[in-house]
């Protein structure tokens, strides 16, 4: 069961889970129109440093926005991230957040299936 | 009708100034881009479906940044993102308004960056506001 501050403020944030494929990354670059070969071109990624394609970076924050709609609803937000890593076509992408008791801001992230941080940052709630 | 002289051949680092409008474009959150989201998240499309979620905002707001100053050098980077959301999830339909400026422009430690302000409203009701971080390849 979900540990809680009180109702309001949850002590963490939800799970929301998301499969990578070069079918999803496709679609992905369609909706955003962002078709960088470093995501959709696997022969033109494999040479470069990341060895292979990469997601979009707002793919996992889209997901991450989700897990905040998750856990409080759709209420006004602040996010501040850093796409700390490159997330590989194909990994499994997961949210986190755990509360400052201090301020009630959250730290939040988005790892990888093999625990690799790819995005972290800062959540805060507006009244 | 020939290119204004003031439009870059291509939107290198020194073709950016600190406020500077690059452009506003209309979207729409049709049943394409939908069908679209809810495959890449795997979330089941109904084609009637009234709650959205807020993060189709952010697809939009690529799309609009991406829309705008091309073409542009290969291998920049989108290091960080702002977001403020105001709590006004999208409807399906409903025409955005995006418009994209440069806020900073600024080197450090040999790298150069660019900071994008991203602001989505639909009518009088504003949706999103966003900065992306960009660190810009030359």
């Amino acid at each position: 069961m979900e540990q809680t501050t009180n109702a309001a403020w949850p002590a963490r944030l939800a799970e929301a889970r998301a499969r990578t494929s070069a079918a999803k990354t496709a679609r992905y670059a369609a909706l955003t129109s962002d078709f960088n070969p470093i995501h959709v071109d696997p022969e033109f990624a494999a040479n470069t440093v990341f060895g292979g394609p990469i997601n979009h970076g707002t793919l996992g924050l889209s997901l991450l926005v989700q897990a905040v709609e998750m856990t409080f609803g759709n209420v006004p937000h602040e996010l501040d991230v850093r796409f700390s890593r490159p997330a590989p076509v194909g990994s499994s992408l997961v949210t986190g957040g755990e509360i400052d008791p201090a301020d009630r801001s959250y730290h939040v992230h988005v790892t990888t299936d093999d625990g690799v941080r790819v995005i972290e940052g800062t959540l805060r709630l507006n009244d | 009708m020939g290119l204004r002289s003031s439009v870059p051949k291509i939107w290198n680092y020194a073709a950016f100034e600190e406020g500077q409008d690059l452009g506003t474009m209309t979207l729409r959150i049709d049943d394409a881009k939908l069908r679209l989201w809810a495959e890449i998240f795997d979330r089941p499309h109904d084609a009637d479906q009234h709650q959205l979620s807020s993060s189709l905002l952010i697809s939009v707001m690529m799309e609009a940044y991406l829309g705008v100053a091309q073409p542009r050098p290969p291998g920049n980077i989108h290091a960080g993102q702002k977001l403020r959301l105001l709590g006004r999830a999208p409807r399906k339909g409903e025409a955005l308004t995006v418009t994209t400026r440069v806020t900073k422009k600024e080197e450090r430690k040999g790298r150069k960056w660019l900071t994008f302000e991203s602001r989505i409203v639909s009518g009088n009701d504003a949706l999103l506001t966003g900065e992306i971080l960009t660190i810009w390849a030359e």
